[in-house]
């Protein structure tokens, strides 16, 4: 088999994919894309993620270490299987929000914040470029397995030159293909599709030389697993933490790394091939590792001792003189190293360029985009040269790296760097409260542990990490050694370095995020990022004014291209219903060709973009919350308005009732007044009279006593009246004080009963008692008390006016009250003058003979009160009834 | 000139206006269907959890003495790997039916993981 023929038929590949790609895009430009865009080219797209390092390295791994190699491929399956939670979020999140690759949507997630974007695309171009250099250096080994007789060894003659010329070749496709079209929204149909080809290549390549290990040189399976029991691979020397870190790691890189974003969000077309994916996938890469442990076995076992097992795949066809499955399996590996290089360069330009070079340029550009030049040049043009750069960049890192085994050794370190984002892509997933300073200090913790324990060592002690630092630690520092962090000895030191970064960057990013404080754009972008499925409409608008739409057409001209432009002003004026190519600058119409531009330049420099001729959005929105606080004081100051107002018309309304009550109590007293001039005017009257005729000397000594009788006897009701009038008053004013002894309900009435002079007065009014009732002895003040009685028993005497008065006095408990029933066999008092009766001076009759003043039943009233009990009139009862009640022990009413 | 670029397509919208609505009423009880597509939703939620339990199965095999065969861990693995895939092909016909709009009724609960 001859080098030249394998040069030809590589190069016939290369045009093969080529013709691929050209046939694609042009399918997809007529519109004809049911084909090129269904789920089965989906999922052989996301095959990208089997490099040539999978594709050679697996077989070496299975021959160094058994089984752990599948853990490269567990991994994804269960990112996979993990469709409906995260992945269908993420493509969800990409399509609506225009997202051109993981820095972007970094960036978008946390405030359209570029300075995230630039942290991720400098963690990705980290990771990637040895991952490049890894690709040209397994081509250029391939290559030197068919110039050299039969894998002995490898010393290709000009190792370099392949490799470069591998690149160069890579760059012209990629950038024929990969930077055709400006917008990342519109796929790059040429290139996935070509991609798609190169899976069906790499399998077919792998299952052929497995098909021919296991029936060609063994004898089927059973003889293979035979061979698996004798083999120096028999028995399973597993390690819990690196099988279960090397599942977790090739997880994280599957969702993180920038290839694998551009194919799984970037390049879908339709959420429903995730479906299809979510099964189609695993079993692509079950098939991709089905034979990797017999290859690996049969090439322990056939080949001699010190061939390189990570050549295995090209090696057993060429010993066993099979030169054209060699050639198969060399075009596998070659379409498995072409395939990662396109797209992780296709990813990285798009980064790079979105990320550092727009917005230095835009910087630059003070006039702001409608005076810049030609965006879409400028876009495109640093769009290719990221390309050639990151070509570049691996292969300078290829030809310094010189030994084989540091680079084969990259590629987990930079799928750990890489991994460094997964902590912040599922934070800002699903969690509202991560914020755009978490984010960064997450993601730079996190590098810094990858970087200082993991890529720095890898460089050998004659790199930055010397051997003193190794073992001793820096500055003597040994919980600071490299591969020993916080004295946690004995790790693997892939695990370890993994265990810790992201440990800590996680820590980092919640604890940050915790403690700070988001702003405006970033919760807006927060809510519409993490609640993607309840949102799809936009809700952050710009504000409409003061934008001129010639100025945003100029520019949307300059990044989408003259004609696109305009098609897209025209379709808008059309919706808007105006005339011609002029729209109005409405909210929606600028969202819309925001996201139409982030699908060019990134959502951060859209932004930006749009944002120097609308507006400063960011501004703008901090405008409106300062505006919404603004407005919140003035309802706050309003709110308190109203409460002093209210308060205002409370005490209003109290003084308003005590106005009410004092004009009552006015007129009371002006009432009283008259009451006692009247109660005093009648018999000073009859004193005044009598003692008029008491002048005249021709009186019989008969007619001169009965009328000083009559004067005294006005006189001692005048003093009646006004000892009563005394009482009241001292009572009212709570002058009075009580005179607190003990003695018997008994005792006091029949003192009552004995000073109203009840057995003297006609007619007789019998007392119903019931002595042995009577016997409680109380505390309280007992002349009051009786004062009470005298008045009640006075009342039944004056007012009943049944032909045989009866008075029934009962005494009872209730609780710890007595009370005392005073009810008399009269028709009692009418229910309509029930109210009136302990008023002053109200008297039902006008019978100034009772010799009352009306104020009795008044002072009554006061006594009891002052006594803390009460009196009170007992409708319902056969006569007037009027019930005392009176606590056992005396409370003393201030 | 590239070709116009696809705006999101009304079944989208539709989706998600849907979903908003769910979302405002939660309803107790519901249909049948939707009762299980809704476990079905769970299903594929747990999928994950259950491959990494098989995966991570053999860890445990190692806190035994005796000394594990590739041979059989590859034939473990591979088993384990097929029945999920077989199980993920069930589930993503399943869902996916409505996601591509085969369904006559509209994916009401597409957009609303919280609704149970």
């Amino acid at each position: 088999m001859s080098f030249d023929l394998l040069i030809v038929s590589c190069l016939a590949y290369v045009v093969l994919l080529f013709m691929v790609a050209f046939a694609a895009e042009r399918r997809a430009k007529q519109g004809r894309q049911e084909w090129v865009r269904s789920s089965l080219v989906y999922t052989l797209s996301l095959s990208v993620y089997c490099t040539a390092w999978t594709f050679y390295g697996a077989v070496g791994n299975a021959a160094r270490s058994g089984l752990e190699y599948l853990t490269i491929y567990l991994g994804p399956t269960l990112v996979l299987l993990a469709w409906w939670l995260i992945l269908r979020k993420l493509v969800r999140i990409g399509r609506t929000q225009r997202i051109t690759s993981i820095a972007d949507l970094i960036a978008a997630r946390f405030g359209k914040s570029n300075g995230l974007g630039v942290i991720v695309t400098l963690i990705a171009v980290a990771g990637t470029t040895p991952y490049i250099a890894l690709q040209l250096q397994s081509v250029t080994l391939s290559f030197a397995v068919f110039t050299q007789p039969s894998g002995s060894g490898f010393a290709p003659t000009d190792p370099s030159g392949t490799a470069f010329w591998v690149a160069v070749g890579l760059a012209l496709f990629t950038i024929l293909f990969g930077t055709r079209n400006l917008d990342a929204n519109e796929r790059h149909h040429g290139v996935v599709m070509a991609i798609a080809v190169e899976a069906v290549v790499k399998l077919l390549a792998l299952i052929a030389v497995g098909v021919f290990v296991v029936w060609g040189v063994a004898d089927g399976p059973a003889d293979i697993m035979a061979r698996i029991e004798a083999s120096p691979i028999a028995t399973w020397e597993l390690s819990g933490a690196r099988w279960v870190g090397l599942t977790f790691l090739s997880a994280a890189a599957i969702l993180c790394l920038p290839r694998m974003f551009q194919v799984l969000v970037v390049e879908n077309a339709d959420e429903a091939h995730l479906a299809t994916a979510s099964w189609a996938f695993p079993l692509y890469l079950l098939l991709m590792s089905l034979f990797v442990v017999p290859i690996a076995v049969i090439g322990l076992d056939l080949l001699p001792q010190g061939a390189n097992p990570d050549l295995f795949v090209l090696s057993i066809p060429l010993s066993e003189g099979q030169g054209g499955l060699a050639m198969l399996a060399f075009l596998g590996g070659f379409s498995s190293a072409t395939s990662m290089v396109i797209v992780a360069a296709i990813a990285l330009s798009t980064m790079v360029s979105n990320h550092i070079v727009m917005p230095i340029y835009l910087s630059f550009q003070k006039g702001g985009a409608t005076i810049a030049g030609d965006v879409r040049k400028v876009v495109l043009i640093s769009r290719r040269t990221t390309i050639i750069a990151v070509l570049l960049l691996g292969y300078l890192y290829y030809r310094l790296s010189s030994g084989a085994e540091a680079l084969a050794a990259i590629g987990l370190i930079s799928f750990a760097g890489v991994a460094q984002v997964l902590p912040i892509l599922l934070g800002g997933l699903f969690w509202r409260g991560a914020t755009r300073t978490g984010a960064a200090f997450g993601l730079i913790t996190g590098f810094t542990v990858w970087a200082y324990a993991l890529f720095l060592p890898s460089f050998g002690e004659s790199g930055v990490i010397s051997a003193a630092i190794l073992t001793e630690g820096p500055w003597g520092l040994s919980w600071l050694r490299p591969q020993a962090l916080f004295g946690i000895d004995g790790m693997d030191p892939l695990v370890h370095a993994l265990f810790w970064s992201i440990a800590l960057n996680t820590l980092a990013f919640c604890a940050i995020s915790i403690i700070t404080f988001p702003t405006p754009l970033e919760r807006l972008q927060a809510a519409r990022l993490v609640d993607v499925f309840a949102y799809t409409a936009g809700t952050r608008g710009w504000a409409r004014g003061t934008v001129e739409t010639e100025d945003l057409m100029i520019m949307t001209q300059r990044i989408l291209g003259p004609s696109e432009a305009q098609a897209l002003f025209q379709a808008e004026a059309e919706r808007q219903g105006t005339a011609g190519y002029l729209p109005d600058a409405s909210p929606e119409f600028l969202e819309r060709l925001e996201r139409r531009l982030s699908g060019s330049v990134g959502s951060a420099t859209a932004h930006a973009m749009v944002g120097q001729i609308a507006g400063n959005t960011e501004a703008l929105v901090e405008d409106l919350i300062r505006v919404a606080g603004e407005a919140q004081q003035i309802l706050e100051y309003s709110q308190r308005l109203e409460q002093k107002s209210t308060e205002l018309s409370r005490t209003a309304g109290e003084l308003q009732r005590a106005n009410e009550k004092l004009t009552a109590l006015s007129v009371q007293k002006d009432a009283f007044l008259s009451q006692i001039s009247h109660e005093l005017r009648t018999p000073m009257a009859s004193i005044r009279s009598f003692s008029e005729i008491l002048r005249d000397e021709s009186l019989t000594d008969g007619e001169r006593t009965q009328f000083v009788t009559v004067i005294h006897d006005e006189t001692l009701r005048l003093t009646r009246l006004l000892d009563d009038l005394l009482n009241l008053s001292v009572l009212e004013n709570a002058q009075v004080t009580l005179n607190i002894g003990q003695g018997t309900i008994a005792e006091m009435i029949d003192r009552a009963v004995m000073a109203s002079g009840v057995k003297v007065a006609t007619p007789v009014l019998r007392l119903d008692r019931r002595k042995r009732d009577e016997q409680i002895v109380v505390e309280t003040d007992t002349d009051r008390l009786t004062q009470v009685f005298i008045n009640l028993i006075g009342n039944a005497q004056k007012y009943c006016d049944a032909a045989e008065p009866v008075l029934r006095i009962r005494v009872s408990m209730l609780h710890h009250d007595i009370l005392l029933d005073f009810m008399d066999n009269g028709s009692g008092i009418p229910s309509d003058s029930q109210a009136l009766i302990f008023e002053k001076f109200s008297r039902l009759t006008d019978s100034a003979s009772s010799g009352g003043a009306g104020l009795g039943l008044a002072i009554c009233r006061e006594i009891m009160g002052r006594l803390g009990g009460a009196i009170d009139y007992m409708p319902g009862q056969s006569g007037a009834a009027f019930r005392v009640r009176l606590p056992m022990r005396a409370v003393q009413a201030a | 000139m590239a070709p116009r670029p696809a705006e999101p397509g009304p079944s989208a919208a539709g989706e998600d206006a849907g979903g908003r609505s769910t979302e405002d009423q939660l309803p107790t009880h519901v249909s049948r269907g939707i009762y299980r597509r809704r476990r079905l939703m769970d299903a594929a939620r747990l999928m994950p959890a259950f491959g990494t339990v098989l995966f991570l199965l053999p860890v445990l095999w190692m806190l035994g003495d005796k000394p594990i065969s590739s041979a059989r861990g590859m034939v473990y693995l591979f088993l384990a790997w097929l029945v999920l895939i077989v199980l993920a092909g069930i589930l993503a016909r399943r869902l996916s039916d409505p996601i591509r709009g085969r369904d006559p009724q509209p994916d009401t609960e597409a957009g609303t993981d919280n609704v149970v």
